[in-house]
């Protein structure tokens, strides 16, 4: 698996080249030809991602962090989530859309997968181990 | 400070109220507590808000949140920085989980968070929870019948666990995990009837376990390494002047590390460059104080060089895992480095003091020095492994320890839902009128080396 670091400030970089004069957070999803995943305007690409270049891509659920947190895929890609701690956990989308798996289904040791086939940014928690925004979190950057 | 942040606040909401297009529902403003200088900063529940969890919503950092006696059915998520969140009488302040919600207390990210003189049971997964924080104290805090951890910090650094007790959950009572250095104290705590009275696994740095009490657990002191959590290995605790006892008990909930192991006093397994002295350690089936090795199955990684030992855990959690290819099938976590001193050990089923793994444990570092003690395994290990000089270059093979005796079969777990109720516990002195004290000085200095063996108790 190929697996390559990108920074936020190359990201931001690119933005900005290609967004001219925008200046919002939205800047960085903008340049990447990526739209949020709830259609609003208030997300933004976290501080660094991982691209995974390969189908499906694997993200570990640990005690208590996704790892990779942050990964970029391209759109049609199955990322498939692993419960490898110790520890009950799951995986919500915050915006409430129809993926996810609650604890019961990922216990230690199980897996759960969803497809994503529309490029937007989708950010995911354990609700067990994080809020929305802190803690156990991750994002799927979904390119178009 | 928190005068310039309640003004900020004041003027906002001002500014938000003339502002206003279309007027929200009231969401704590109707609290005589909030913006009312005549409390002082202080939110009453249930005067002002008839739940915790909307008495901290509406807090600001360096409000004292003051609970009166009840049983509270919420499942409280606090993500606001330095409040002081406090029951007026640790055994009637409860919050209950009913074994459907989740944790008593969770502190997610909020810095200087302290939580003091109260009972939290019946949760399914953490009493009281601190994550991703910088300071954090516990108080005077009763937990029972938790089905994860009782205590809980994890990913957090600056805290102090104190005068709490902690009872009936699988895992551990007490846990302070994945962080690197933690500058975090455990003292005068009691745990028992858990699973493991305390594990830390990856924790360590300036971590000190002092003055407590760990008992009748199915494993007593557990610092372990796995790759299950970032910042590996477990490395840098200091265990000093506790009193560990009869951690043999087979009808405790127990998940499978604490099944493993069942019948010792402390084990740090796979653990590194720990400080074990001075604890007086009794009545165990197997070791009084075990170094083991921890046999991880589908690992996440290798074990990192020991040059690495001193990287801070904010470095490691960025750093890549190896390529799955070459990680084994099973990676062994091995106890090296520790120091075992003077410690008063007795009534040990296998050995006081064991050391074994799947390697040669005469290469592992560990060292053992002026204990009280009537056996060990291998035999005559302080003169194998003294902590000063050269070893005497024996045998380490004679009277080796039996690994076969740890991978016997135990009892199964207990439910925890059904774990012992304990007796009503100390409260914190001048719980109703003290000032707030968010968790902004820890951990206090210990006084290591002024810390004596305790006394066996008259009742074990």
């Amino acid at each position: 698996m190929k697996r390559t670091i990108v920074s936020l400030l190359g990201l931001v970089l690119a933005a900005g080249s290609l967004a001219a004069c925008g200046g919002d957070d939205d800047s960085a999803v903008a340049a990447s030809g990526l739209s949020t995943s709830n259609g609003s305007s208030d997300e933004s690409v976290p501080d660094d991602v991982v691209v995974i270049d390969t189908d499906p891509a694997e993200v570990t659920a640990l005690d208590n962090s996704f790892r990779p947190e942050n990964i970029e895929v391209p759109a049609g890609t199955e990322v498939v989530w692993t419960n490898k701690g110790r520890n009950e956990h799951n995986v919500l989308h915050v915006d409430g859309d129809d993926w996810g798996v609650e604890v019961e289904d990922f216990q230690p040791g199980a897996s759960y997968s969803h497809t994503f086939d529309e490029a937007g940014v989708y950010r995911y928690y354990c609700s067990i181990h994080g809020t929305t925004d802190a803690g156990m979190i991750g994002t799927i950057v979904v390119s178009g | 400070m928190p005068t310039t942040r309640r003004l900020f606040a004041v003027l906002l909401a001002g500014a938000l109220a003339l502002a206003a297009c279309g007027g929200d529902d009231d969401d704590g403003g109707s609290a005589e507590g909030e913006g009312d200088s005549s409390d002082g900063g202080t939110i009453n529940v249930p005067d002002d808000h008839d739940t915790i969890q909307a008495a901290v919503d509406a807090a600001e950092p360096g409000d004292l949140i003051l609970i009166q006696p009840g049983t509270y059915e919420e499942s409280v998520s606090v993500t606001t920085d330095e409040l002081t969140i406090r029951g007026v009488d640790r055994n009637e302040v409860i919050l209950d989980g009913g074994f459907e919600l989740d944790n008593g207390i969770r502190v997610t990210g909020a810095s200087g968070v302290a939580i003091e003189n109260m009972t939290a049971r019946n949760y399914t997964k953490n009493g009281f929870f601190w994550t991703g924080v910088e300071g954090y104290r516990a108080s005077y805090l009763t937990t029972y019948r938790i089905g994860d951890y009782g205590i809980y910090a994890f990913d957090s650094v600056k805290g102090l666990i104190e005068h709490s007790y902690t009872s009936g959950s699988p895992d551990a009572g007490v846990y302070i995990g994945q962080c690197y250095p933690c500058d975090a104290v455990i003292d005068n705590v009691v745990s028992e009837h858990n699973g493991l009275g305390y594990s830390g696994t990856n924790s360590g740095g300036n971590l000190l376990i002092v003055n407590s009490t760990f008992r009748f657990n199915r494993a007593g002191i557990v610092p372990n390494s796995g790759s299950y959590e970032l910042c590996y290995p477990e490395r840098d605790t200091t265990i000093v002047g506790n009193l560990v006892y009869s951690n043999n008990q087979a009808d405790t909930p127990a998940i499978d590390v604490a099944l493993l192991g069942m019948g010792n006093g402390i084990l740090p397994a796979g653990g590194v460059g720990n400080t074990i002295e001075r604890n007086r350690v009794f009545d165990h089936d197997l070791t009084g104080i075990g170094l083991l090795p921890f046999p991880e199955e589908d690992a996440n990684d290798v074990v990192p060089p020991a040059s690495d030992d001193d990287q801070p855990c904010s470095e490691a959690k960025g750093e890549p895992t190896a390529d799955p290819a070459t990680i084994p099938d099973t990676v062994v976590w091995n106890p090296r480095d520790n120091r075992v001193i003077g410690n008063v050990i007795e009534d040990s089923g296998m050995a006081d003091i064991g050391i074994g793994s799947l390697v040669d444990v005469s290469g592992l570092g560990n060292c053992f020095a002026d204990n009280d003690i009537s056996s060990t395994a291998p035999t005559d290990l302080e003169a194998l492994a003294p902590c000063d000089g050269q070893g005497s270059g024996g045998d380490w093979t004679a009277g080796a320890l039996d690994l076969s005796k740890f991978l016997a079969e135990k009892p199964p777990s207990g439910d925890y839902k059904t774990s012992p109720v304990p007796d009503d516990q100390e409260n914190m002195p001048d719980a109703e009128d003290a000032p707030a004290r968010p968790a902004t000085d820890v951990p206090r200095d210990i006084d290591v080396d002024a810390i004596e063996v305790p006394d066996r108790p008259s009742d074990a």
